[in-house]
């Protein structure tokens, strides 16, 4: 295991623009997820780092070795799909034992392995099936298995729970989670699922159109986004924009207190569930509800406010009505800001 | 990657040579050891070939539409045994698909020994349908397999549909089932037709020499080692196998192509 | 009711010709081979036949001659047509072209031509002796042993490898592609090399696909007249051609030794394909997905 240093990656695909200056450090036994939605380039990169497809410039280095040459087979970077392609002629156990028949290494040792990794995956009394006779989550293990026989540098999952039923992933997830602590892999993982990265990952890296938006931890990428395409990514939907002058807060919706020190230009946001309903008050923003979207365990109101569109959820069913008018109660000196 | 490069025309010349070598022949008016390239240039094979008085081309038509009827022939029975096998379930299906796939494995010298019996018993021998009869067999096993793969693949989802959106069965034959299975009709058909074309033996057994494909006019050529003229004549046999695959495909496909922009 | 017989009505077209021809001939051929044969007054069932033939030398010649020449003919095609596939797999993946489609010619050529195409190039005459004399390695015509017309039936394999490997190759191809397209990525990504793809996936996973072909061509080669008739030698003969030899003859009682034979010709084939089932079985387990 060791660092691993991706430096300057650029790849298009018929002059489209798919990973642009790609630079990332993951640290030895970290967990990094790729996050973003479907032609972000998350898949690319991973491919690339796999040396399953070549980066057009840009050099990725495993500790201080140069790895840009070095053939998929000898990379030591193994990828599992998220079709997992399991060798259907193999039973379980052939299927684990794989990349180390293919180096060559004695029968006694790859037996040895093959066991532990069946131990340790759970995958007791099923070594002699074949893959279509195992369920979803078993052969999730088998195909994780199979790319931690040969020991990899790395491990990298490529959307590795988005064919799982819901149940079945929150198991896995954790699964995998206590797998790599447990055995201090490095690991990437792509993902759409913002809900899976969070939890996941130490760190998370946001890809938007090709390009690495934020490298943070999920903590601080979900707190502090460093600009509205990431808040946005985040589920951000309201942006309040005005300036500071004496601790208040001028905007077009009106002015509020705040212990901010003066300037010219500020945005403040805000996710739906930052904002409140409450009674009529000196800070409180008036409107009208325009929208209701009952969803389970949250109801989702657009409140129009003067040429406004405010997005509130709100978890007590303290009902309001479409034309009723509400107060919200909005806290800035909480909120994030951008500058 | 230069060894698998030298592999692969190797095997390729082997393929190909041989029908350079044909041509040669077939153009030649003397080609004498120990030269390596034909001596002289003439086209007096084709001309003979395609001379009226000769009958040769007259032989090449006739051929033509025999093996045409048989192709319809084969698909016609083919078509509605693929759909029972695909879409149906039933006693004996097991049955039913080893028996269809069986010519492929008993060779047509036994059956056409076996049956020429009965076929002069019932005045098949040595006529036109007589023929036809004998050729569809071996064609039967490609026209279910490959239609069958076809229905399967497609399932009958997007015909139950179009019944519920109000067609009749013609129509929904004619514009969901016939462009739907085109293609698989294209591929299955010209194995037929190829196959059909190509028979010697079991024309010539149960012809019984009244009876005179392309194929048989040419094997004694074949036999006697006449090489300019087995040649020219095996080159005319080849082109007009293209000629008529050529076609087929340039007309369905573009039915296929104006029907799938519309209906599919 | 009308939903059960309907499939049957949709196959009776095709069981006409499967049970009236197929069947009838096969059945019939059967009955002959027992000596049940009354266009000529033959009606007791008779195991004779069957003795005579299988005791035959000339039988036994012609059968170890139609087997070796199917079998090496077969595995030849079926070797050579998987790697071209694979080599033009490779061959795609860098520009395409041309190759995908051309080496399929000799799949629309007849046998008689496939026959012609050997002859030309291998007589005492032809092509290949023509350049051996030329490279200096023989100094005339007569020394250069022909390929065909011989005991071996070298020409016989010949022409039957040039008609099989391209239709290996073309059953082959399309299913090669896929399982690559799907595989072999993977399998290089944990460490296998070129070779060890196409030997521990590739290969495996078209197996059932390649044994099919080699049935279909094995069966076909092993039932057919025109090139051993017109490249094998005189002695020995091909089995059906021998069976030809007692069909024609103008004595009608000898055409129950031609149906022993015929018989024989159609167990082999259907042994062929039960050593495949057999063989397969284990398949299904992974297969039916």
């Amino acid at each position: 295991m060791a660092i691993i240093y991706l430096k300057n990656i650029n790849k298009s695909y018929d002059n489209k623009v798919v990973l642009k200056d790609i630079n990332l450090i993951i640290n030895e036994g970290q967990l990094v997820v790729l996050l973003g939605p479907s032609g972000s380039g998350k898949t690319t990169l991973l491919h690339g780092i796999a040396g399953m497809i070549d980066f057009d410039q840009g050099d990725i280095f495993f500790g201080d070795q140069l790895m840009n040459h070095v053939s998929i087979d000898k990379r030591n970077a193994v990828l599992v799909d998220q079709n997992l392609l399991l060798f259907p002629h193999m039973t379980v156990e052939s299927n684990i034992a794989f990349g180390l028949k293919m180096r060559r290494v004695k029968k006694s040792v790859i037996k040895q392995k093959v066991d532990e990794l069946i131990r340790l995956l759970e995958l007791e009394g099923h070594e002699k099936k074949y893959p279509n006779e195992l369920s979803g989550g078993q052969m999730q293990r088998v195909a994780i298995a199979r790319a931690l026989a040969i020991e990899p540098e790395v491990l990298l999952l490529d959307e590795p729970f988005s064919k799982l039923d819901i149940m079945l992933r929150k198991n896995m997830q954790e699964f995998v989670r206590a797998l790599q602590k447990k055995l201090n892999i490095t690991l990437i993982m792509v993902t759409h699922d913002q809900e899976e990265a969070l939890s996941m990952a130490d760190q998370v890296a946001l890809l938007l159109y090709g390009e690495i938006k934020q490298y943070a931890s999920p903590n601080e990428i979900y707190e502090k986004p460093v600009s509205k395409e990431v808040a946005d990514f985040f589920g951000v939907r309201n942006y309040f924009e005005g300036k500071i002058i004496d601790g208040e807060f001028h905007s077009p919706l009106g002015r509020f207190s705040t212990h901010l020190s003066d300037c010219e230009k500020i945005t403040f946001m805000f996710r739906p569930e930052q904002i409140s309903f409450g009674e009529k008050q000196k800070d409180s923003i008036e409107g009208i509800v325009k929208r209701r979207v009952y969803s389970g365990d949250k109801v989702m109101y657009t409140i129009d406010v003067r040429d406004f569109e405010i997005y509130v959820s709100s978890f007590i069913h303290k009902d309001f009505k479409v034309g009723e008018e509400v107060a919200l109660q909005a806290n800035f000196d909480k909120a994030v800001y951008f500058i | 990657m230069r060894v698998k490069w030298i592999i692969k025309y190797i095997i390729l010349t082997g393929l190909l040579f041989p029908l350079l070598m044909m041509i040669g022949w077939s153009i030649t008016s003397g080609w004498s050891w120990p030269s390596l390239i034909p001596q002289g240039f003439t086209f007096r094979a084709y001309s003979y070939v395609l001379e009226p008085t000769t009958g040769v081309f007259k032989i090449l038509i006739n051929s033509m539409i025999l093996s045409i009827v048989v192709t319809a022939l084969t698909l016609l029975v083919s078509i509605p045994a693929a759909r029972a096998i695909a879409f149906y379930d039933f006693k004996g299906k097991s049955v039913v698909k080893v028996l269809i796939l069986l010519p492929l494995i008993v060779p047509m010298l036994t059956v056409a020994m076996g049956v020429h019996l009965r076929f002069i018993q019932v005045g098949l021998a040595n006529t036109f349908w007589g023929v036809v009869l004998i050729h569809v067999i071996p064609g039967i096993p490609y026209g279910v397999k490959i239609l069958l793969n076809v229905f399967e693949l497609n399932g009958n989802k997007i015909e139950t549909h179009a019944r519920i959106l109000g067609a009749s069965p013609l129509q929904v034959i004619r514009y969901v089932t016939l462009p739907l299975i085109t293609p698989g009709l294209i591929i299955a058909g010209s194995i037929i037709y190829i196959a059909s074309f190509s028979q010697y033996f079991i024309t010539f057994l149960i012809g019984g020499g009244r009876i005179v494909t392309y194929a048989m006019f040419l094997f004694p050529f074949v036999e006697s080692g006449d090489r300019t003229m087995a040649s020219a004549l095996s080159i005319v046999f080849i082109l007009s196998i293209t000629l008529v695959l050529f076609i087929t495909e340039k007309i369905v496909g573009n039915f296929y192509e104006k029907s799938s922009r519309y209906y599919v | 009711m009308r939903k059960k017989i309907k499939p049957y009505i949709m196959l009776i077209p095709v069981m006409v010709f499967i049970l009236g021809i197929f069947i009838v001939g096969i059945v019939s051929g059967l009955l002959q081979s027992f000596g049940y044969f009354p266009a000529i007054g033959l009606k007791t069932l008779t195991l004779q036949y069957y003795k005579d033939v299988l005791s035959s030398p000339s039988f036994i010649r012609a059968l170890r001659f139609s087997f070796s020449t199917s079998f090496i003919s077969s595995l030849v095609a079926v070797v050579l047509g998987v790697l071209f596939s694979y080599l033009l797999l490779y061959d795609r993946r860098r520009k395409g072209g041309p190759l995908v489609n051309i080496y399929k010619v000799p799949i629309i050529v007849p046998h008689t031509i496939a026959a012609l195409l050997i002859f030309i190039l291998f007589t005492q005459s032809g092509w290949v002796a023509r350049l051996m004399y030329h490279l200096g390695f023989i100094e005339d015509m007569k020394y250069f042993k022909p390929l065909i017309f011989d005991r071996q039936g070298l020409g016989v394999i010949m022409a039957y490898v040039w008609k099989g490997l391209p239709f290996i190759t073309l059953v082959t191809f399309d299913i090669l592609r896929s399982v690559e397209n799907k595989y072999a990525k993977t399998a290089a990504n944990l460490g296998a090399n070129h070779f060890q793809v196409f030997w521990y996936i590739l290969l495996p996973l078209i197996l059932p696909t390649v044994a099919s072909g080699f049935i279909i061509i094995f069966a076909f080669s092993f039932g057919a007249f025109e090139i051993p008739y017109l490249l094998g030698p005189s002695t020995p003969k091909a089995l059906p051609i021998l069976s030809y030899i007692h069909y024609n003859s103008v004595n009608l009682a000898d055409r129950p030794y031609a149906m022993v034979i015929n018989m024989c010709i159609a167990l082999c084939g259907f042994i062929t394909v039960g050593l495949y089932v057999l063989t397969f079985q284990f398949i299904k387990k992974y297969n039916n997905q």
